[in-house]
């Protein structure tokens, strides 16, 4: 393994930061996992008519639908890109001998990204001041 | 005195030490099984990261919950309305009062 697979898992760890949180895809998953029990209430409420819950349902199933091809659509670029980034410097310099596969699985990329993403997290934006 | 349905009455650290005795037994298969398939499978390259698990199950979850959501909305709930009991009809006011008319009045006290 070249020792250029750092600087570009690092650079894939930092795109993937900067899309995950601009494209607000935690945001989105979030919604998604807040409209079951929230249909759950909706199906068991006693106050609601079977007429308005059954609007209210549907509502709700194509809202979950669109919440869901949105932030898989998100995070399938997200994943694209960390791609994009790995290939093009596979096929510029050869990083890994064994190819894009062997560089993507590879023990290195895990402790780099792991390593680079909280740091990057953290230092842009720090931590507020306690006291 | 131990109530007749109680579960103290039966025997649970007996039947613990059995179930426990005969789970190397039970297991044993699946155990070789496991490893067999761990050994003779061929590397397939195909490392799901935390970024594409956590995409793979919020998709799923998504699109689970959106079918469930649209098979109470499009068929319980309209099922529900074509075959469910209706609510018993309010009797008429008219008809209520026609029958207080014919029932021979009780509250007289004149007699």
């Amino acid at each position: 393994m070249n020792l250029l697979a750092l600087p570009v898992f690092a650079l894939m760890g930092v795109v993937f930061h900067e899309l995950f949180v601009r494209l607000h895809v935690l945001r989105d998953i979030r919604r998604v996992l807040h409209i079951a029990p929230a249909a759950t209430r909706i199906i068991r409420s006693d106050t609601l008519s079977d007429l308005e819950k059954e609007t209210a349902v549907r509502r709700m199933s194509l809202a979950v639908l669109g919440d869901t091809l949105r932030f898989t659509a998100k995070l399938a670029l997200v994943l694209g890109a960390c791609l994009a980034i790995a290939a093009t410097a596979q096929a510029l310099f050869a990083v890994s001998p064994d190819g894009l596969y062997g560089l993507l699985s590879s023990w290195w990329a895990l402790a780099a990204l792991l390593v680079v993403m909280p740091v990057y997290a953290r230092l842009r934006s720090p931590a507020p001041a306690r006291g | 005195m131990t109530h007749p349905f109680s579960t103290r009455s039966i025997p649970m650290r007996a039947l613990r030490a059995q179930a426990l005795a005969a789970l190397p037994r039970r297991l044993l298969p699946s155990a070789l099984l496991l490893t067999l398939g761990a050994t003779l499978c061929a590397p397939a390259h195909a490392y799901l990261g935390p970024g594409a698990g956590l995409g793979v199950f919020g998709t799923l979850f998504g699109i689970g919950a959106a079918i469930v959501l649209a098979l109470f909305g499009l068929l319980w709930y309209p099922l529900k309305r074509a075959f469910g009991k209706k609510a018993p009809v309010p009797v008429a006011d008219e008809t209520r009062m026609a029958a207080d008319l014919e029932r021979p009045d009780t509250t007289d006290t004149k007699g």
